[in-house]
């Protein structure tokens, strides 16, 4: 298996077949004497922010963290929770209740029910 | 503290310059191979090359017609995890020389 | 008996969704400058259009990728957001022109002024977004778009010369202006190759779930239907070359486009042409508001899909909902749709490899296609016709700004 060719930037989708975002970030962790463990996934804008600029990416998770409580620092799925099947990932648990579909929730509860019709 | 110490991010280290031991620029790291080490999944060997992109605009040019004799990129370096220094992300480096390397890719093969 | 009826169905969806006011106006403009004489790149359009549409939909049957989703996947964020902001915003571009165009074919119908009816056309086409499925988007709205067949119908009964329609299918370097020339080549070509078109097919394949038993369909598809379309645009061309060539008459205001019909069918004809410029218009601006919105949703994987209900993609719907609003200000502010749309074909064409080279190389990356990868012919012929034209417009852009 290979990280980039195979994982960073793959479609994740939860226990319900729901799109769950792209893997944004990998993190490594490093341990004396043994090879780095794949120790987690993350999926959030900051972490795909980063991958752009650094600076801008700060600045945005300074703002958030502001408005939202806690949520300044990058949603993290432990290497364990991930299961690769078929061409993309899956997740063990429901994304709807996470980070990943916070925008998604708010949304639909502000905005979308509020459109007649929908 | 110590736990930021430990941690590396992938993408942060994707694409940037690996030098060895001399100073000497390898190219740059384009890939990482995982496998399962002691029940868990671990990077084993690190991937250097010319880039990952240019390497698929350039097999892909190739297909072409009249750009057959555009040359390939040269094949990836490979470093076996032990060799590369990750504890800072912006200034990758192998304890090994080019020709080392190039060795125990030979012997590797054989 | 279920293949035969998709297979005519998809023939008929993409000659019914081939003109927009996009090839409309270009090729209106290319006849009327230069008689036949540039019909040679509307076949050129055509073809590459054809191929790529071939390819997008080859690669979502096999692959089950759309192409966002595997441009991420394959070459990174990073470089994926080189053509997804290049197309994003030549797209953008695209669908106020294609607003303005339903919004100018209300204000010839009605004689009330343009921008008035740019709030009005923006949330019909919301509505059928937020309320209706993929498969009426695409069939409804195509089918009303046959009305378009009007323009081949009318072309044929004006008796053209085919000699000399013939001798157009031949490039041939031009007599007088001869950078307005190759400025209107490009335009006619981009607006053949508006790259929204095979994106959004892909997309399409995937919502209507194709599988590898789709190859061959998708093959005659693409061909047929896009051959069939290429034809109406030509019947365009060979229309303004009667009607506005002979006296030197450049179309420059939307409201000459009556014309190319009413010599024919007299007031009909002006209404034909009023009609098939609103539906090809609004049909046009469902496809970009989707095409788009489908880019973000998939380059970020969030859940999407037309036939869901905008409560199941709260993100997805919004972002339609956002991209239609912004594109309509163009028309809201009086931009003129003819110009617009000049700019954003000529930004078409030159932006051509940025959004093709990328989706070559998927197409030959056997991960994704195994044996059904493209051959050398679909790599040159898309690859030659793209960077051509890009090298024209670049070229012909600037020449084009000074010489206006």
């Amino acid at each position: 298996m290979h990280l980039i060719g195979n994982i960073l930037d793959e479609q994740l989708q939860d226990n319900g077949e729901r799109n769950a975002g792209r893997v944004d970030g990998i993190v490594l962790e490093l341990r004396d004497g043994r090879p780095p463990r794949v120790a987690y996934v993350e999926v959030s804008p900051i972490t795909l922010l980063s991958r752009f600029s650094r600076r801008f990416a700060r600045w945005y998770a300074r703002r958030i963290d502001r408005k939202l409580d806690g949520r300044g620092v990058p949603f993290r799925i432990p290497w364990s929770r991930i299961e690769r099947r078929g061409p993309g990932l899956r997740l063990d648990f429901d994304a709807t209740s996470t980070p990943i579909y916070a925008l998604e929730n708010w949304l639909r509860q502000h905005i979308v029910r509020r459109v007649p019709g929908a | 503290m110590m736990v930021q110490i430990h941690e590396v991010h992938v993408e942060r280290m994707l694409s940037q310059r690996v030098r060895d031991a001399d100073g000497h620029v390898l190219g740059r790291l384009e890939e990482m191979r995982v496998e399962i080490v002691d029940g868990e999944h671990c990077v084993v060997e690190f991937h250097v090359g010319a880039g990952a992109m240019i390497e698929r605009v350039a097999s892909f040019v190739r297909q072409l017609p009249f750009f057959r004799g555009v040359p390939g990129a040269r094949s990836a370096i490979r470093i076996p995890w032990q060799l590369l220094d990750l504890s800072d992300p912006n200034n990758l480096r192998v304890s090994a020389t080019r020709r080392e390397l190039r060795e125990l890719q030979r012997k590797d093969r054989a | 008996m279920k293949r035969a009826f998709e297979l005519t169905l998809g023939i008929v969806t993409s000659v019914g969704g081939f003109l927009e006011i996009g090839s409309i106006t270009t090729a209106a403009q290319a006849g009327a400058g230069y008689g036949y004489q540039l019909a040679w790149s509307v076949v050129l359009g055509t073809l590459c259009v054809a191929f790529l549409v071939e390819m997008s939909g080859r690669f979502a049957a096999v692959s089950k990728h759309t192409i966002p989703d595997a441009m991420r996947e394959r070459f990174g964020v990073n470089f994926f957001a080189v053509p997804l902001i290049v197309m994003f915003l030549v797209s953008l571009l695209t669908l106020g022109a294609e607003l303005g165009g339903a919004a100018a074919a209300l204000n010839l119908a009605t004689g009330r002024a343009l921008p008035i009816w740019a709030i009005p056309v923006a949330f019909t086409a919301w509505l059928v977004l937020w309320r209706s499925t993929f498969s009426f988007i695409e069939n409804g709205v195509s089918f009303l778009g046959l009305v378009t067949i009007a323009f081949a119908v009318g072309a044929v009964k004006s008796h053209p010369h085919y000699g000399e329609l013939a001798r157009g299918l031949v490039p041939s370097l031009p007599h007088t202006r001869p950078s307005h020339y190759w400025f209107v080549a490009v335009s006619v070509i981009g607006a053949s190759i508006s790259p929204y078109l095979y994106y959004f097919y892909s997309s399409g394949a995937i919502e209507e779930k194709w599988d590898e038993s789709y190859i061959a369909m998708n093959r005659v598809i693409a061909g047929l239907g896009m051959s069939f379309g290429g034809f109406l645009s030509v019947a365009v061309l060979v229309l303004a070359a009667i009607v506005f060539h002979p006296s030197g008459t450049d179309v420059q205001h939307y409201q000459q486009l009556p014309q190319l019909l009413s010599h024919v069918f007299h007031t009909p004809g002006a209404w034909l042409v009023i009609g098939s410029l609103f539906i090809a218009c609004i049909g046009a601006t469902l496809e970009i508001t989707l095409a788009l919105a489908y880019l973000i949703a998939q380059g970020l994987g969030w859940n999407w899909g037309e036939d869901l209900k905008p409560h199941a993609d709260a993100r997805f719907s919004l972002a339609y909902t956002l991209i239609i609003a912004v594109a309509a200000l163009f028309v809201l502010f009086g931009v003129d749709p003819l110009q617009l749309t000049q700019i954003a074909m000529a930004l078409t064409s030159a932006s051509l490899p940025i959004g093709v080279l990328p989706f070559l190389i998927l197409m030959n990356d056997r991960d994704y296609l195994g044996e059904h990868t493209n051959g050398r012919i679909g790599n040159a012929v898309v690859m030659s016709i793209s960077v051509m034209a890009a090298v024209l417009a670049v070229v012909s852009i600037p020449l084009e700004l000074v010489g206006s």
